[in-house]
């Protein structure tokens, strides 16, 4: 732990990576669709830092899972009011957020009601995944900070 | 059930088959990860981009 130094508050702790984040291709596709729309982007730029901080909690009203057989791993959160995160959340320290796009109502078929043979094959398939093995391990030593400030308190510790 | 698009979101939904049937081709992968800081980073320079664009196309 760093040592107080005189009239400087004490640095505060880096973050922890308690929340890992991975997507699908279907996600960075569904991003590119929504780029130009400043509502959506801002309010998955609130879902994400929401989910980092508490990703236990629910972002909004409008956080819920899928109902129907065999979906309830699968989340979506409302954005805006026709746009939507779908997401599932696993792990613990850390916790996984798997990011499957954004979507329209109509892109969700909602209302549509969902034959219960297919939406048990896909229970079935994701209940057969085993636990998140990054493709990607996250080397903290040589990770980049953009942040002055951070930058700053990180050569307190 | 069957949603009301006049209605604002307030009850769980049922998706589609087509839906359901992509997300089970998504677990299959690729997954990706994503570092958090550069995320929010990219997001915040989607958001003044797109911001700007509006600002030239109501001008």
């Amino acid at each position: 732990m760093a040592k107080q130094r005189n009239n400087v508050p004490p640095a505060p702790q880096a973050p922890v990576r308690k929340v890992r984040i991975v997507g699908t291709p279907s996600f960075y596709q569904t991003m590119k669709n929504y780029q130009s729309n400043v509502a959506v982007l801002k309010a998955f730029r609130e879902f994400i830092t929401a989910k980092r901080n508490d990703p236990l909690a629910p972002f909004g009203s409008k956080d819920r899972a899928f109902t129907g057989n065999g979906l309830k791993a699968y989340k979506h959160s409302g954005l805006t009011f026709d746009i939507s995160v779908v997401y599932t959340l696993s792990g613990r320290d850390p916790h996984v957020i798997r990011l499957y796009g954004l979507f329209s109502h109509d892109e969700l078929g909602t209302g549509n009601p969902a034959r219960l043979g297919l939406q048990k094959k896909a229970a079935d398939s994701f209940d057969r995944q085993t636990s998140f093995t990054p493709l990607e391990k996250i080397d903290e030593s040589n990770r980049q900070v953009n942040s002055p400030l951070l930058k700053e308190l990180l050569t307190l510790l | 059930m069957t949603h009301n698009k006049n209605e604002p979101l307030t009850e769980e939904l049922q998706c589609s088959d087509e839906f359901a049937a992509m997300l089970l081709e998504a677990e299959n992968g690729p997954w990706i990860e994503i570092d958090g800081d550069e995320l929010v980073a990219e997001l915040d320079r989607m958001i003044a981009v797109a911001e700007a664009a509006d600002g030239k196309a109501t001008q």
